[in-house]
């Protein structure tokens, strides 16, 4: 067996046994972790995002091994556990090795995503002074509960971390008693209402970007982690991740800060967006650099169609959802997103935003028309930490609205771009 | 012309290639003149690094020197740091071969004649929280995004941080807490 095996696409929306998945860079991923910290505080945050993270896997492990017993393939606890920890690997966040029953247990970590992306990014110019892995702890915690079908959930807290200087990752799994999210974590049945009525609308370079979708998308059926458990390509780190991880993280502290701190909202969506802005200007550009993007696409010129139909196809490929060119000038972009995957969370959680709530969208959109206007595609400077503050250090003349949401029952969520 | 390129014609010293006037800690370049290329605003942050942590080292040592003097060599190059005041360093590169001693009296005379071209302290307005701001700007990873990142870790508002003067000495405390945070590190301004 193989993830493809229990891979689902639909309408560029991606599902492993029904649980929705999109591939992030490790940009993406370092950047919501931090803001989602800096709003409560690293340990809060830790424990909010751990948490969070232990009931996306939680759901995800679940669907899985029913998918299997439903193969007439049934896996005792220590089986379940190599399973979770294969998939952990191959997704790209390193290597997880679990210890323990249903008392609880320890973790050793190897290469795990996010500490070692954070060491590799902000590491020579940073002391971090909190552990980085929340994610790889609530996974672990995750895939012990799941094991033993146990009642009560573990709680995960990682005493070493390489981001903070230790040689190896650890954590301790203990009982406890309830969960620090109350979400409603969606699956693809959430998403049938945009499924079954799922008509997109063509947009410009529509044929264009069908094509190289699905030559993306042969192309990603292949990548896993290699033997550090990590994907490393087109200059980035990459997961296939969890969509709930995302949103439930994202959503929740908006949630909060918008009952005890709304003058924050501001800068907190501006962050949001960032987080997207960054993962599509590093991977987007990164995939249009390669090799194997000549190889397949041919070279990138620069112009405005190709550059921005391109991206379109990219997100489609990365499980984004079903993104299409509304409007397209030099001084304006409008997505119109049949699919995206922030929005079906909204659905499910009435706590969420209705309208302008898709900000990896908002991001994304933003950086893509950047990303045309600010590179010079003959010369191709490197795509590194030192552009990407030169470029966006000072004012820029772009903006970005959300004029409609799935969310709020709109046929589309839109975002629209100019200067 | 500049006050520094003039103070360098008139030294006359051809195995002289750049000099940078940088503000300690903060690393923000004052005046800059150079005849070879590079990036002058990193070199000044790095340099300043190296001045932080020369003095960390002195306190280490429990050693009470007033004046810093740092030399990096090379066999191309000699760069050498000079303490010109107490908010001030002069990064100096010479193309060698040029023996030190000549270095040293070349920093002590070009030291002389550009301090008076420096800020005072009393001309020296900037608020302790704007020079806190300067800081994070120049060493915070994500500068263009830093004032929202310390909004969302202070609870200030974002409009609030825009005018650093108006803010109260607790909000400042709140920032510069917020900033080791971001940094990993203590600050000292």
């Amino acid at each position: 067996m193989t993830w493809n095996d229990l891979n689902s696409t639909t309408a560029s929306l991606d599902f492993i046994s029904s649980n929705p998945v999109v591939y992030h860079c490790h940009h993406f991923n370092l950047f919501l972790d931090q803001t989602v910290d800096d709003f409560y505080d690293p340990e809060r945050g830790t424990r909010i995002r751990t948490a969070m993270a232990r009931s996306a896997c939680e759901t995800l492990l679940q669907s899985l091994y029913r998918s299997l017993e439903k193969q007439h393939t049934h896996l005792l606890p220590p089986k379940r556990i190599e399973l979770a920890q294969n998939l952990f690997k191959d997704f790209g966040h390193g290597r997880l090795f679990i210890y323990g029953d249903e008392e609880g247990g320890k973790v050793e970590g190897e290469y795990l995503h996010y500490g070692f992306a954070w060491r590799e990014k902000y590491g020579r110019q940073v002391e971090r002074r909190h552990p980085a892995d929340a994610f790889a702890g609530g996974f672990a915690a995750a895939a012990l509960q799941t094991a033993y079908e146990a009642k009560h959930p573990y709680a995960a807290k990682e005493t070493d971390c390489i981001a903070t200087g230790a040689t190896k990752c650890k954590f301790e799994l203990t009982k406890t008693e309830r969960s620090e999210v109350d979400i409603h974590i969606p699956d693809v049945t959430t998403m049938e209402p945009f499924l079954t009525s799922f008509s997109p609308m063509a947009g410009a370079e529509e044929e264009r970007i069908r094509q190289i979708e699905a030559g993306l998308r042969g192309f990603l059926a292949g990548v896993r982690g290699d033997q550090r458990g990590l994907v490393e390509a087109f200059g980035v780190f990459v997961t296939r991740h969890s969509a709930n991880y995302y949103n439930g993280i994202s959503y929740r502290m908006l949630a909060d800060l918008t009952r005890t701190a709304p003058f924050l909202k501001e800068s907190a969506e501006e962050l949001l967006r960032e987080s997207g802005h960054v993962c599509v200007f590093n991977t987007f550009g990164g995939i249009l650099y390669s090799p194997e993007w000549e190889a397949n696409f041919g070279r990138i010129e620069g112009g405005l169609n190709e550059v921005v139909s391109s991206c379109m196809a990219i997100a489609r490929a990365l499980g984004f959802g079903h993104w299409t060119i509304a409007e397209l000038s030099e001084n304006h972009l409008v997505v119109r997103a049949f699919t995206e995957y922030e929005s079906p969370f909204c659905l499910a959680n009435d706590w969420a935003p209705r309208s302008g709530n898709c900000y990896f969208l908002q991001g994304a959109a933003l950086a893509i028309m950047r990303l045309y206007d600010a590179i010079d595609w003959q010369e191709k400077p490197a795509l590194d930490q030192r552009l990407y503050l030169k470029l966006f250090k000072s004012e820029h003349p772009w903006k970005v609205t959300q004029t409609k949401s799935l969310a709020n029952g709109d046929p589309y969520s839109e975002v629209i771009v100019s200067r | 012309m500049s006050w520094l390129t003039t103070i360098i014609q008139k030294a006359e010293i051809p195995q002289l290639k750049s000099v940078s006037v940088v503000k300690n800690p903060s690393g923000e370049l004052l005046e800059y003149w150079s005849s070879i290329h590079f990036d002058e605003g990193r070199l000044a942050a790095y340099f300043t690094d190296i001045v932080r942590a020369e003095g960390r080292i002195r306190e280490v040592i429990a050693m009470n020197l007033k004046d810093i003097r740092l030399t990096v060599e090379s066999n191309h190059l000699t760069i050498a740091v000079h303490e010109l005041s107490e908010r001030f360093i002069g990064v100096f590169i010479f193309q060698n071969p040029i023996p030190l001693g000549m270095v040293r009296w070349n920093l002590k005379k070009l030291g002389e004649a550009i301090a008076p071209h420096l800020p005072s302290e009393a001309l020296e307005t900037v608020s302790e929280t704007k020079r806190l701001f300067d800081f994070i700007a120049r060493y915070a990873p994500d500068p263009h995004m830093m004032l929202r990142r310390v909004a969302l870790k202070t609870k200030i508002p974002y409009a609030k941080l825009l005018d650093p003067d108006q803010l109260q000495p607790e909000e400042t405390t709140k920032i510069k807490s917020a900033a080791e945070d971001i940094l990993g590190t203590r600050i000292e301004l």
